[in-house]
């Protein structure tokens, strides 16, 4: 069971979280083609390793949550809010994934 | 003395003053308090518990723990009867009825054992190999053949009357197991103040230390054991758990265990749960998860009195009981000694120790000191006895006979396992250590660190100063101070010789590994021959490690064996996974209170009890309960349906709408928000007033409707369907916090806070006028089709909105929960002379189906705006959320299914709701269908069943035609008429009353 | 004109009743007003200091009128001390042009949970850390409890917790609270602020 670091509430279960995918995708503006939009509905890479993810703390402050976690060891490397910057850490995940 | 091998003396977990009766296979036994089952049986030299698997072999108990993978039985009888427990581990009470299980008809006299004499074809494989054809006698033949004569217990029938209960806990350090390692490092984190956990399986710590041979800090083992319990007991920062197994490890530190609260009793105390599970959150972890002793491999090994090393001195220590009279210990490392050294201050006869090891052995002096007969180089051949063991042959290594001995148990150790199951899980792939012959946990994946025998720490003062080490460690590793450390409890250290690799004593017998599973080593060496080389594919052939026991005493002897059939060293073979849980849960423990009425929360109205008095029947929506009709007094469903739907249209009905969603938004960029969650514009609705709203998701298809209201220039209340509720509220934080931050918008579910009723009907003015005296004035231009009132009433806030779902003069009613029914009685008061009755989610309905109006099935997450008739609702002034993909080609495509109305053309049978639209009825399939049924009703109005449903082509291209709807599940194709969906009412002049 | 009854989501609290035990202390408390708070954007420490509620996460505000638990960036719960009609208003006019208020009063019940083994209970269902060394006088916060989501508050530097329900699921709550606490023994009572 993942234990998040919500960045209001602190440390708290998964099951308080509900998993929202992919963090990476913006939204692109109105006024973008159609593709821009099929791309950021639709299409979405399945990364072996560390990956940014929304997990919405519906338990708790009701925040989006950003967090990188790897999709293997499934470590989480760092948490923050809906509008935070998270560059992926250069390391491998521990455990030696 | 109870039994006539109870010895004199001894036993530190028995209590001799406190004699408990119980009944095994029907006949009466006494033990002591603090027995076993299986030490209370071997008092009275019972050695016989069980029948194996697939050969229904007769079998005792091979060890003292829950690694037991014989001695497994029923317990109790009735409704609390439980299959495949371990009589080892299952604790005596006063009037315990056990008995044994996969038998027929007694336990010594078992049918089935003639399965020995099959057993040349049961061998590895045997169900692949012959079950296999024809494929259709599996499930009504083969799979019953194979389950009565598996063996499996018999569960209880009824459901289960006992509680089981959840906790959660949170500590800096656990440490799993109460033996000399987990107790060291207990006391050495304790010490620092940290808030430490210890778990520990059995009844009682002191794990594998010996209480008759083991000295520490120069005290008896078991008084140390005793005086670090009391100690760490005495300390408010630790919590001791016994009869507690930590059987998961899972991701971030989180463990599972499950405590047997009342498991040793007959039935658990009143109000007290039968076991309890819990969740920890760890710091840091301790494994002290001990070592599992190996048998030896020899023919007959299987024989009831062949019984682990250990086992033997763990009934002697623990239990004053010896399995035997005269004993043979067959042994390849320095284990056997110590059982033999045991045995000896006991009392009880020791004919010989036999070690396969040759060439100078210190512990044997020390036996031979005490006139025992030690013989080196010698390994077991072949166990003699019918229902026990009567004697032992006796080889050397090369095969060839020695002597056979006369006795009635065979003490034996095949060298020992570390204990790496939970490592395991973590997923630590264990490293094999040649010299200890077995696999020790690789570096760490989690926050952990292993000690004691669990990482292979054999001697007893290494297992304390490793304990000691790991508890400081964990403390260090969780960023706590350590301060002045504790002293290492100390014992003398014993030189120990290495063990020797004996995995196939010679023979051509039957020589089990498994014994829970009946896989020997012939076995073993068939799937290699076959080609199930790969260690993966050899357990799953031979399912060597698959019992319920996970192969605790036989998955590295398998493995050896493997890696000797192929020619490799056993690194080279490798291991298969561990996985939770260690030992057997039992599903009521991992459900807990979430079964019956507490399975999971349900949600009522504030005006729950005002439908109850009424007679309603309740229907779940979600968590929430809403009534779904009001049966009179010998009325059917489809009458009450029938009454309500019609009365609503003729004078007016009441009906609970509290459980829509309710949002309240605030914030000067509250319209803008609106205007790009919904597909129609908001910023020039009027305070005062309320809009329909179509929300689409990103990818264009239809999300969720509702009615908002602006009740100030900043401040809209949102209502949302019932289903959807909480997803449009995430959905709406989504677009808040991640879309657009820069938005001054904030809102809230107010679901709650209000309580809701529509009033429909021709009446339904009226009756509110009366109800609400001179506080609101209803008229209609006090009050227009859209407009919404805030007022006090009652002596509360309430709100009114003019909307409706039914096509009649409608209003909705919003008060606070607490004066909901202050406003039913009202309103109910008011309505007894206009007709007023209370109608249910059906014939709401019916009443919308009749109006074309959509609900959750015309919803269902695969249709446009445009399919269910409103694409012109779709502003194009302002983006909107799944506007670019609504556009899409096949999103608009004019071939797309629409919106249409039925009615059934025949005057007997029914619609249904999924049934498929075809012109010919005998040609029904995926490529003639042109659309399927979503709602259907009986319509009181129209005189008919109608329905919705979406159609290729929709109404341009078959209005007036007649076509089936065809229904396979029912064998059913009525014939329809297309028709526009506005059944009822078409140009809305209703909703003037 | 009839004034309406109010009527609680447990029904009659004096029907409520304990098994006589005394390892837990459930009290209903009744009669508060609450609302929820939220700061207009870029306005939070501004709304913050006008009305005394504390931004620190997890962190209880109390005032001699009324409590405030922050739930979230910019947005609080607030409950009053006593009874108080005007209370939500009062909140609405001073936090004018710096937030929005809305009320809900009615949303929840509060059940308080005291008794010497009323961290014990707490732990059957709770999934946070309420040692003596993490959660003192004021910790509060969002968490599902057994299933139910449930605004907590440590009323006292003893284990007492003030749980707040949603209303729909008040009995489902107090029916796995009350199973729960046989365990442990329990009485019940009401108090009316």
């Amino acid at each position: 069971m993942h234990r998040i670091d919500c960045p209001w509430c602190g440390e708290r279960d998964e099951v308080e979280f509900q998993y929202q995918g992919d963090a990476t995708k913006v939204r692109p503006k109105p006024d973008a083609s159609e593709d821009a939009f099929f791309d950021y509905t639709y299409q979405r890479d399945n990364p072996k390793g560390w990956h940014t993810e929304w997990w919405h703390h519906v338990g708790g402050c009701r925040q989006w949550v950003k967090v990188v976690r790897n999709t293997l060891t499934h470590e989480v490397h760092k948490t923050g809010g809906p509008q935070s910057k998270l560059p992926l850490p250069r390391r491998k995940a521990e455990g030696g994934l | 003395m109870t039994g006539i091998n109870r010895l004199s003396m001894g036993g530190t977990r028995i209590n001799r003053s406190k004699q408990i009766n119980f009944t095994f296979d029907g006949k009466s036994y006494s033990g002591f308090e603090g027995d076993t089952l299986a030490s209370a049986l071997l008092a009275h030299g019972v050695t016989l518990m069980g029948r194996s698997f697939k050969y229904h072999r007769p079998r005792g108990c091979l060890t003292a723990g829950s690694e037991e993978p014989n001695a497994i039985v029923e317990l109790r009888i009735g409704v609390r009867r439980e299959p495949n427990t371990r009589a080892t581990i299952a604790e005596l009470y006063d009037g315990l009825e056990a008995s044994s299980q996969n038998r027929w008809p007694s336990l010594k006299f078992d049918v089935q054992s003639v399965n020995q004499l099959l057993s040349p074809w049961l061998t590895a494989g045997f169900y692949y190999k012959t079950f296999m054809w024809p494929a259709k006698f599996w499930e009504p033949i083969y799979e019953k053949i194979i389950r009565r004569s598996a063996g499996l217990g018999r569960a209880a029938v009824e459901a289960d009357p006992d509680t089981y209960e959840h906790s959660h806990a949170h500590c800096d350090v656990l440490v799993v197991g109460a033996g000399p390692a987990g107790l060291a490092a207990a006391l050495s984190a304790a010490h620092t103040g940290a808030r430490v956990m210890l778990m520990e399986e059995q009844a009682a710590a002191g794990g594998m230390v010996s209480t008759l041979l083991d000295e520490i800090d120069g005290m008896p083992a078991s008084e140390w054991v005793d005086s670090a319990m009391a100690e760490l007991a005495a300390m408010s920062n630790v919590t001791i758990m016994t009869r507690t197994t930590v059987f998961g490890y899972y991701d971030h530190n989180v463990l599972a265990a499950l405590e047997r609260v009342n498991d040793h009793v007959s039935t658990p105390q009143e109000n007290q749960p039968r076991q309890r599970m819990w969740t920890i959150r760890a710091k840091e972890v301790v494994l002290a998860c001990g070592s599992h002793e190996r048998a030896l491999t020899f023919d007959n090994n299987d024989m009831p009195g062949v019984m682990l090393s250990c086992a033997v001195r763990a009934f002697v220590e623990r239990f004053g009981v010896t399995p035997g009279k005269r004993v043979v210990i067959c042994t390849n490392n320095d284990d056997g000694y110590k059982t033999a050294l045991a045995l000896n201050m006991a009392g009880v006869d020791v004919a010989l120790v036999a070690d396969a090891r040759i060439g100078s052995i210190p512990a044997a002096n020390e036996v031979r000191a005490k006139g025992i007969r030690v013989e080196t180089g010698m390994l077991p051949q072949k166990a003699h006895g019918a229902h026990t063991t009567s004697a032992l042959s006796l080889q050397r290594a090369d095969g060839s006979f020695v002597e056979k001995i006369d006795c009635d148990c065979i003490a034996v150790s095949g060298g020992y396992s570390p204990d790496v199951h939970l490592v395991s899980q973590t997923g630590v792939a264990p490293l094999w250590d040649d010299e200890l012959l077995g696999f020790v946990p690789d570096i760490p994946k989690r926050r952990e660190r292993s000690a004691g025998a669990g990482k292979g720490s054999f001697n007893l003062s290494a297992c304390l100063t490793d304990g000691h080490d790991a508890g400081l460690d964990a403390v260090k590793a969780a960023g706590l101070k350590s301060g002045k450390a504790s002293a290492a409890p100390k014992a003398s250290r014993v030189e120990m010789t290495p063990p020797l690799a004996v995995w196939r004593c010679p023979g051509n017998g039957k020589a089990f590994v498994d014994f829970q599973n009946d896989v020997t080593a012939k076995d073993i060496h068939l799937a290699h021959q076959e080609g199930f080389k790969s260690v993966e594919h050899a357990k799953r052939y031979t399912t060597l490690g698959m019992a319920t026991d996970q192969g605790k005493t036989s998955n590295v002897t398998g493995i050896a064996l493997l890696a000797t059939a192929r020619g490799e060293a056993i690194p080279d073979v490798g291991t298969t996974r561990f996985r939770p849980p260690y030992s057997p849960v039992a599903i009521g423990a991992f459900a807990g209170h979430e079964r019956g009425m507490e399975f999971q929360p349900v949600r009522r109205t504030a005006i729950h009890e005002c439908g109850e008095k009424l007679g309603a029947v309740f229907v779940e929506t979600g968590q929430w309960l809403r009534p779904q009709y009001y049966p009179k007094p010998g009325e059917g469903v489809m009458e009450a349906i029938y009454r309500e739907s019609k009365q609503v249209r003729e004078t007016a009905g009441i009906c609970d709408v509290s459980t829509l969603g309710k949002i309240e938004i605030f914030g000067e960029d509250a319209g803008e928000f609106l205007n790009r969650l919904y597909i129609n514009g908001w910023k020039m609705l009027a305070p005062g007033k309320a809009r329909y709203g179509l929300m689409l998701r990103e990818d264009g298809y239809v999300f969720d409707d509702g009615t908002t209201s602006r009740l100030a220039d900043d401040h809209y209340f949102m209502t949302t369907t019932t289903a959807n509720a909480a997803r449009v509220l995430a959905h709406m934080e989504h677009a808040s916090q991640v879309l657009w931050p820069d938005l001054d918008v904030q809102f809230c579910s107010a679901t709650e806070q209000w309580c809701g009723v529509a009033v429909a009907g021709p009446n339904a003015r009226k009756i509110l006028q009366a109800a609400f005296y001179d506080d609101l004035d209803m008229s209609d231009e006090a009050l227009p089709f859209m407009g919404v009132r805030t007022f006090t009433w009652g002596g509360t806030t309430a709100r009114i909105f003019r909307i409706s779902f039914s096509g009649e003069l409608a209003f909705e009613v919003n008060v606070p929960w607490s004066m909901g029914e202050g406003m039913w009685n009202a309103i109910w008061e008011a309505g007894q002379d206009h007709g007023l009755i209370p109608y249910g989610t059906e014939a709401l309905s019916v009443l919308r189906i009749e109006k074309g109006h959509v609900a959750g099935n015309e919803l269902d997450g695969r249709t446009t705006a445009a399919d269910m008739g409103l694409g012109k609702m779709m502003s194009y002034k302002k983006p909107f959320i799944g506007q670019k993909m609504a556009a899409r080609e096949g999103m608009v495509d004019a071939g797309r299914a629409t919106l249409v109305g039925l009615k059934l053309k025949e005057t007997e049978g029914r619609l249904r709701g999924g049934a498929h639209l075809v012109v010919d009825k005998d040609n029904a399939n995926a490529e003639t269908s042109l659309g399927w049924v979503t709602s259907v009703c009986y319509s009181p109005a129209v005189g008919c069943w109608i329905g919705l449903a979406y159609l290729k082509g929709g109404l341009g291209k078959f209005e007036g035609q007649t076509l089936y709807a065809v229904n396979p599940l029912y064998d059913e194709a009525p014939a329809v008429e297309v028709c526009s969906a506005h059944f009822f009412d078409p140009k809305g002049e209703r909703l003037n009353g | 004109m009839a004034d309406f009854a109010a009527i609680h989501p447990l029904g009659d609290l004096d029907q409520l009743q304990g098994d006589g035990g005394e390892g837990i202390s459930l009290t209903v408390v009744h009669g508060f007003q609450s609302a929820q708070v939220f700061a207009v954007s870029g306005k939070e420490s501004a709304l913050a200091n006008k009305l005394k509620l504390g931004t620190t996460p997890g962190v209880a505000t109390d005032s001699r009128t009324m409590t405030a638990l922050p739930v979230s960036p910019g947005q609080w719960m607030v409950f009053s001390k006593k009874q108080d009609g005007a209370f939500v208003s009062m909140l609405a006019k001073k936090s004018n042009g710096l937030g929005h208020v809305s009320e809900q009063s009615d949303s929840r019940i509060c059940v308080r949970v005291s008794g010497p083994q009323a961290r014990e209970l707490m732990s059957r269902g709770c999934r946070l850390d309420l040692h003596k060394s993490k959660a003192g006088k004021g910790f509060c916060a969002q968490t599902p409890t057994a299933q139910v989501g449930v605004l907590l508050h440590q009323v006292d530097d003893a284990a007492v917790y003030d749980l707040y329900v949603y209303s729909g699921f008040a009995r489902s709550f107090w029916h796995w609270i009350t199973h729960t606490a046989e365990q442990f023994g329990y009485r019940v009572n009401s108090l009316r602020l």
